[in-house]
Formats: C-alpha cells, sequence, structure tokens
C-alpha cells in the first residue's frame, strides 16, 4: 500500500492546518477562499504534496469556523451556525475553554469517522448517491428547514414567518431558466444577477448587527467593569464527564454529515442544521439545547466536520464535488493531469492512499494546533468589546469584499444585512431562522425547479420514489415533533406566569 | 469613560470608513499611468514591458476553477506574466461580473478578461445587458480554442448522433428527449441549431419532443443524465471521456458524440459529420477563448499584450501543455490583434444569425 508521507508532508499540512484555522476563524473567510488562494502554490508541487496542503487547508479552514462562533457568536463559516446556539452561550457562562475543547474534540472525531467511511466505503457509497435524484435531494433541504420549528421554541409562527422571509430573499436573483430578474431593481441588476452571496448575509445578520446593537447600549447605557465578562473557567473539560452519553449524538452526526458531504449539492450548512436538529429531537433535555449545553455543540461540530470525508467521496469516484471546496480541489488534480471520475481510485492507488494518509494527518495536526494552545484563543473573549469589535469588524469588511474576489457591493451588503439583523431582532424575531431560509433557499428552489422539469410540472414527482416516503416520513416527525414542543413551551412559559 | 467609549467609536468608524474607501479603488495595479492616457507606442520609452512588475487581474466568466475556462486563462496568465514580467492571478467571478469589472476597469492593462464565445453570445441571447455589447468593449488577441464542447448520453441509448437521436424520436411517436443545456452560451447555441434542423428535417412533431433543460454546472448536468432526468447533457469532451471507459458502472457509463468542434479523438462524431446544418451549411463551432479590454484601452498597452501573447502561441511547452488538457493553442498570425477582431466578429455575426432565428427559451422548455 504505499502512499507519500514524510517530514516535509507533515510539515506542508502543518502549514495548510495552520493558515486553514486561521481563514476559518476569520468571519467571512472560508476553507474554499483557503483552498483556491493556495492553488496556484501547488504548481510547482507534486501531485502528493500538493494534497497534503489542500486538505490541510481544507481541514483547517472547516474548524477554524468554530472559534469566533463560540467566543464571538459570529460563525466563522456558514457550517459552524449550530456552534453558535450553544457554544456561545457556554462562553458567555464563563466555560469558553471547555466550549472550544468540546468543539475541537467532537471536530476531530467527526473528522475521524468522515475518514474511516472514506477508507471503506468510497465505492460503494458512491453508487448509492447517485441514486438520490433531484427529488430526494429537495426533500432533505425540506427537511433541514424544519430546523427552523425546533429553534424557534415558543415563537414558532414567528420563526417560521422570517425564515420564509429568508427563502423569499434567496430568490432576488435572475431565474437561469428564462434569464428574468425577480424582485431586483433596475439599477442593481448587473451586482444582483446571482442574487445576495452568502457571505455578506452570514455576517451581516450576526456581526455587524451584534456591533449596532452593542453601539446602541454603549452610547445609551452605562457600561461598567462589572458588566465586562469574566471568564472564570467555572468548569474545566473533561473528555470523559463531557462526552458521557453523547457517544450516540456523536456518531449520529458524524454520520449525517458525512451522509451529507457524500450527497452533491446539499452542503455542510444543511449537514450541521439536521445534525443539531436531530440531536434536539433525541434529547432527554431538549429545553436546554441553546442554553449552553454540550449536546448541541458536538452535534454541530462533529457533523460539519465529518462533512470532510463525505465531500471527497463522489469527488474521487464520480468526479463530482461533494461541497464548494472540493469543487476547487477538481482544479489540483486536472493541473497535475489526473482525472477524478470512476476509475481514479483504480488507475491511482498511490494517489488514493495519499489522500487518505493526508486526511488522517491533518486532522490530527488540526486537534493538536488547536487543542493545546485553547487557553490563548478563550482570552479573546476578555479583550474589551469597544477594542475587540473594530478588529472584527475590519476583518468582516475584508471577508465580504472578498467574496467575489473584490466587489464593492457586497460591503454594502454586509452594512445592509447589519441592519436587517439588526430590524429583525428588535422586533423579537429569531435571527437564526432568516438566515437558514436565506442558505437552504437557493437550494430548494433549484431542486423543486428540477422535479417539475423531471415530472412535467406535475407534484407527483415528490410522492413516487419510495427513498421518499422515508423521508417525508422524517419530515412529518420533525414538524409534529416541533410543534408539540412548541406548545410545551407556550404551556410552561404560561405556568411560569401563572406562579408570579 | 464616555470619552473612551466614544474614541472607540470614532476609530471604529474611520476605520470602517477607510477600508471602504480602500475597497472602493477599482484600479488592481499600481498603475503609473493616469487612466485614458494614451502610449500610442507597442513599447514604452525604456522599451520595457508596460506591465513589468505590476499586478494583473485576469477575470473570468465562469465561477469554476476546474473548468477549461480557469485552466485556459490560468496557463495564459503564468505564460504571459512570465513574458511580460507582471504577477497575474486569475479571478473566476462568473459572466455578469467579468464583463462589469472589465467593463468599468482602467485601460491600462491591469484588468484582462479572458473567456470564450460566451462573452458575446450572452449578450445576443439577452442573459446580459447590452451594454457589455462587444461594441463597448475592446476585442484582444485569441489565446487558445476548447473544440471539445459535445453532447453526452449514457451508454444504454439507441442512438450514437444527434442525427439519430432525431430518427429515433420519429419512429417512437411516444417518446421525447430532454436535453440539459445552459442559458446564453455556446450549448444554447449548438442545441438551438439542431433543434432547427430537426424541425427542418423532421417537421414540427418531432422537434416539439425535443426539450431544453435550462442551467447547471457540468457536475449538475451529470447528476441529471444519472437521474435519468435529462436524456442528453451538453458538456465538455473532457470532463465526459472518463466515463466512456471500460470498467465504468453501468448507471455511470455514457457515449459521447456530436462535438460542435473538431477533437482529436476520431472515434467521436463531429456535428459537421453528423450533418447537422443550418442554413444548408455545416454547423462547427469551436470553443474560441479571447481577451477583452475596457473600451478606451491604452492602444500600445494593447499592442504589446498582443506581441507578448503571440510569443506565447509559439512557445512549445505552452502548446504541449494547452494539449495536455485536450485544448488547442492558437497560432501567433491567429493571435494577431486584426485577426482576432475579424474572426470573433465573423463568429459574432454568424451566431447572432442563429439567435434572430432561434425559438425562445419558452418554446425550447
Amino acid at each position: 500500500m504505499p502512499f507519500a508521507i514524510g517530514p516535509e508532508y507533515i510539515a506542508v499540512a502543518l502549514l495548510g492546518v495552520v493558515i486553514g484555522i486561521i481563514f476559518g476563524a476569520i468571519p467571512g473567510m472560508t476553507a474554499t477562499m483557503a483552498v483556491a488562494v493556495f492553488l496556484p502554490l501547488t504548481y510547482a508541487y507534486s501531485m502528493e504534496m500538493a494534497l497534503y496542503l489542500l486538505l490541510g487547508l481544507y481541514v483547517g479552514g472547516i474548524s477554524g469556523g468554530l472559534v469566533p462562533a463560540i467566543l464571538i457568536s459570529i460563525p466563522g463559516t456558514p457550517s459552524s451556525v449550530c456552534t453558535t446556539f450553544d457554544g456561545h452561550p457556554m462562553a458567555l457562562k464563563g466555560e469558553s475553554e471547555r466550549a472550544l475543547k468540546i468543539g475541537i474534540t467532537s471536530s476531530f472525531i467527526g473528522g475521524m469517522i468522515s475518514l474511516v467511511v472514506l477508507a471503506f466505503f468510497t465505492p460503494v457509497l458512491a453508487a448509492w448517491a447517485i441514486k438520490f435524484s433531484a427529488v430526494e435531494k429537495f426533500l432533505i433541504i425540506l427537511f433541514a428547514l424544519t430546523v427552523i420549528a425546533a429553534l424557534s421554541r415558543g415563537q414558532m409562527l414567528r420563526g417560521i414567518w422570517i425564515g420564509m422571509l429568508g427563502v423569499l430573499m434567496a430568490m432576488m436573483n435572475q431565474f437561469s431558466v428564462n434569464n428574468e430578474y425577480r424582485m431586483v431593481p433596475d439599477f442593481l441588476k448587473s451586482e444582483m444577477q446571482s442574487g445576495f452571496q452568502l457571505f455578506p448575509v452570514l455576517i451581516g445578520l450576526f456581526a455587524v448587527s451584534e456591533m449596532f446593537q452593542q453601539c446602541e447600549t454603549g452610547m445609551h447605557a452605562s457600561y461598567t467593569k462589572e458588566d465586562a465578562m469574566k471568564v472564570e473557567n467555572k468548569q474545566k473539560f473533561n473528555f470523559f464527564r463531557d462526552f458521557k452519553g453523547q457517544w450516540i449524538n456523536v456518531v449520529r452526526s458524524a454520520l449525517l454529515g458525512t451522509f451529507m458531504g457524500i450527497l452533491p449539492g446539499v452542503g455542510g450548512s444543511a449537514a450541521s442544521l439536521i445534525a443539531y436538529s436531530q440531536a434536539k429531537s433525541w434529547s432527554k433535555h431538549p429545553e436546554l439545547l441553546g442554553t449552553g449545553v454540550p449536546e448541541g455543540l458536538i452535534a454541530s461540530e462533529t457533523s460539519n466536520n465529518g462533512l470532510t470525508g463525505g465531500a471527497l467521496v463522489p469527488l474521487l469516484s464520480l468526479g463530482i464535488p461533494g461541497d464548494s471546496t472540493t469543487a476547487v480541489l477538481i482544479g489540483a488534480f486536472m493541473l497535475q493531469g489526473i482525472q477524478v471520475g470512476p476509475l481514479f481510485i483504480t488507475n491511482n492507488p498511490d494517489v488514493w492512499n495519499t489522500v487518505l494518509v493526508a486526511l488522517l494527518v491533518c486532522n490530527i495536526l488540526m486537534f493538536l494546533v488547536m487543542f493545546f494552545p485553547v487557553k490563548l484563543l478563550a482570552k479573546i473573549i476578555l479583550i474589551p468589546q469597544e477594542r475587540l469589535y473594530p478588529v472584527v469588524l475590519m476583518m468582516c469588511t475584508v471577508g465580504a469584499y472578498a467574496t467575489l474576489n473584490g466587489r464593492m457591493f457586497d460591503v454594502w451588503c454586509l452594512l445592509f444585512f447589519g441592519i436587517v439583523g439588526l430590524l429583525i431582532k428588535k422586533f423579537h424575531f429569531p435571527v437564526s431562522c432568516f438566515l437558514i431560509g436565506f442558505i437552504l433557499g437557493g437550494d430548494l428552489e433549484d431542486y423543486f425547479i428540477q422535479v417539475l422539469t423531471a415530472y412535467d410540472g406535475s407534484l407527483t414527482g415528490l410522492f413516487v420514489r419510495p427513498m421518499s416516503w422515508v423521508i417525508w416520513a422524517l419530515i412529518v416527525i420533525s414538524v409534529v415533533y416541533a410543534f408539540l414542543d412548541n406548545r410545551k413551551a407556550k404551556r410552561q412559559e404560561k405556568e411560569a406566569a401563572a406562579k408570579q | 469613560m464616555k470619552f473612551k467609549k466614544l474614541i472607540a467609536l470614532l476609530l471604529s468608524a474611520s476605520m470602517a470608513v477607510g477600508l471602504l474607501a480602500g475597497c472602493g479603488n477599482t484600479s488592481s495595479g499600481n498603475s503609473e499611468t493616469p487612466s485614458g492616457e494614451q502610449s500610442g507606442e507597442v513599447n514604452n520609452a525604456s522599451g520595457e514591458s508596460s506591465l513589468k512588475g505590476k499586478r494583473v487581474r485576469v477575470v473570468i466568466g465562469s465561477t469554476s476553477t476546474g473548468g477549461d475556462s480557469y485552466m485556459i486563462a490560468d496557463m495564459v496568465t503564468r505564460y504571459l506574466g512570465e513574458e511580460m514580467g507582471f504577477n497575474g492571478k486569475v479571478d473566476a467571478v462568473g459572466n455578469a461580473q467579468a464583463l462589469d469589472a472589465i467593463s468599468k476597469a482602467d485601460g491600462d492593462g491591469t484588468t484582462i478578461m479572458m473567456f470564450h464565445d460566451m462573452a458575446f453570445l450572452s449578450v445576443l441571447f439577452g442573459a446580459v445587458g447590452e451594454e457589455y455589447a462587444l461594441e463597448n468593449l475592446t476585442v484582444g488577441p485569441r489565446i487558445g480554442v476548447n473544440p471539445g464542447g459535445c453532447f453526452a448520453a449514457n451508454a444504454s441509448v439507441p442512438y450514437n448522433s444527434l442525427a439519430e437521436a432525431a430518427q429515433w424520436l420519429a419512429d417512437n411517436p411516444s417518446e421525447t428527449l430532454h436535453v440539459n443545456i445552459e442559458s446564453g452560451s455556446a450549448s444554447h447555441l449548438c442545441f438551438v441549431v439542431w433543434y432547427m434542423w430537426a424541425k427542418e428535417t423532421y417537421g414540427d412533431d418531432v422537434a416539439s419532443r425535443i426539450k431544453a433543460i435550462v442551467g447547471g454546472t457540468t457536475d449538475e448536468k451529470k447528476q441529471r443524465l444519472w437521474d435519468g432526468n435529462a436524456d442528453i447533457i451538453y458538456a465538455d469532451y473532457s470532463s465526459c471521456v472518463e466515463f466512456t471507459k471500460e470498467g465504468v458502472d453501468a448507471q455511470l457509463a455514457m457515449k459521447i458524440f456530436d462535438t460542435c468542434g473538431q477533437v482529436a479523438d476520431e472515434s467521436i462524431i463531429s456535428m459537421v459529420e453528423d450533418g447537422i446544418t443550418f442554413n444548408g451549411e455545416p454547423f462547427d463551432f469551436n470553443k474560441d477563448f479571447f481577451m477583452l479590454f475596457p473600451k478606451d484601452m491604452d492602444e500600445g498597452i494593447l499592442n504589446e499584450i498582443t506581441a507578448a501573447m503571440q510569443k506565447v502561441c509559439e512557445n512549445p511547452d505552452f502548446q504541449a501543455e494547452m494539449a495536455n488538457l485536450m485544448y488547442a493553442a492558437v497560432t501567433a498570425e491567429e493571435a494577431d490583434l486584426q485577426a482576432s477582431r475579424d474572426y470573433i466578429n465573423a463568429k459574432r455575426e454568424t451566431s447572432n444569425a442563429i439567435v434572430a432565428v432561434a425559438p425562445g427559451l419558452d418554446e425550447l422548455t
């Protein structure tokens, strides 16, 4: 079983992992950007060396997103949106170091589980993945959307309404089937051909709106030292205690992430959303998710790193990337004259083995690089906000500007969605539901149109395939559960009010 | 305390404003030539390349970094950068963004658009506005050819070419063929030529059973083919050839036919060989890649770029690298500025004649 390994490869992988983590940790910079930026550097490398660098960037980029998500409630990548739900509340409780360590360990475990799946089941899974047609993909996206209902516990109607507004805003673009613009004013047509870009929306809603809110508080309220965050490390990280009773959650989330990665065009955001909503559905204390418990954090981080191995399955066995980052990796293979596709593993066993070993090395390096300096990272939360936020705002602006390789429109979108986010919060709507609607809206429409096209405009196509019945059942269970949970939350609220 | 907060707020605001102002600077290089100033000579006074030591942004009309647009632009940028001494970077921004960027760029050569026929086809098909018509830009030298645009179907289908597919529809009146194309692109043009040929040869009934599925990347088109949601897809030869080999799973196995240009693989029939015609003339449509510049492009710098491109075209390493990815380099004569402009304009006129009589997407879908 020949493969490439040696100090020089590990050094390159380490470089990739560190840079990837930095890209992932900066809001608006992603693993995809990191891989795209460093792709030209690999011209001078051998295929094996290039793989170590690019996979390092990929693993680091996906993992780095948890740092700002936990510490400042700004998801570094779209797939770490769910990490903010429990990670940041933990940090607010003075458990930032513990939250980071749980997130990093979960990421490592997720990456390793997906690597095992990649190593042993690639050909089988690739054959299985292509049986998922547009119908199943549409239903999976719909299933992911049901997380909106689960997240807006106690205010379900508001959550669904704002989520649908997000879906609607995702459709403000040029409809590719007939080239007609939808809901786009004339003067914005050239900028809005592909609609609002995800990153300015994401960062605007989470980061800029938060800064606006802080500005308001700072200007109108007294701000004393007592208000400042104190990291006391009330509860230290203990692997056995923190992961006790979580193994089903870990394995389920990692496999969900891997599975979503295997399905081309579904994406990491859907993976972490479904994993989070499943963690909530199966939890003994679903009401605690979102208040700062490890369960939600583990689900989110295990699933988004589970995606890494999964997304390589269709790339290497079908020549079809599982996510946007692996789409860039295709370029690296092509530059080296290697055709990824159904005969890749048979024709290139050395490269295939190197992919597996490189992924293993990169996951281990990611764990080491992130886990041990965590004490330093956790100190970010101690920086006074008036000093931290200008730096964050600068990084957000750079990230937004870099979204489409330097476009001022995206910076204006960042500010616009900052205001939108602020208004959403002011009217007490859940901002995460709007974002989830926006993230999934484009794919939802794409697959819906594909279903309609395939079945000559008839909706019966959504019900005729046996595999789709299973997903329909999951959707119904998820919605019914969310409905009952919402009723329970309202009842609890009423009881609490009556007691007072 | 309030004073400190005010200071922090002011600093944040000034940093944001500084960034916004910096981001708004559209010039991508440290150009010393004022915008619009024409040098009028092939070389500058020192005889060196005007772009030496500068950063050059190359925008392409695709968002993919694995497709032919990126690969060709990247190769040309590297060789051209070596020849002229600039530091180039390819930005895969997509057609509308690339056209927008090049139309607003300074005419100092620090921003170049490299793309193929879709740059003018997207205007003809109405996918982007008339403001991006070739008249409002400067056409530069040709840089390469990808002759491999082709149609692909599952290996098990009973037809082996577009002509046979139309005949199969005529023989099977209950059947319909769904063909996946991309709107405003070479695939759109090649499809409508076949559609009109089928209509002319077999009549309205057969043509009405040829349906276009519009949109999607090559990967999405392949998935539609494997799903059974598309019967035929338009894709690049190099992206499908792997699936035509022995040992590929039956659901994935493909057959390729009707390349729009002429590929080196003689086992694959071209549209010309298949007898597909437009106005009685054989239809041959290579994907031609060329450079675009802003309307007020400095002629002197443009001539320098063209001369350098002609040298690159003669470089055996460049030719070999292009051939390795199944693309063809153009000759130095073909890359000449006037020859390139004549060629691209003639090609646009031919395309315009097709678009003028082609049915709209509402009829085709």
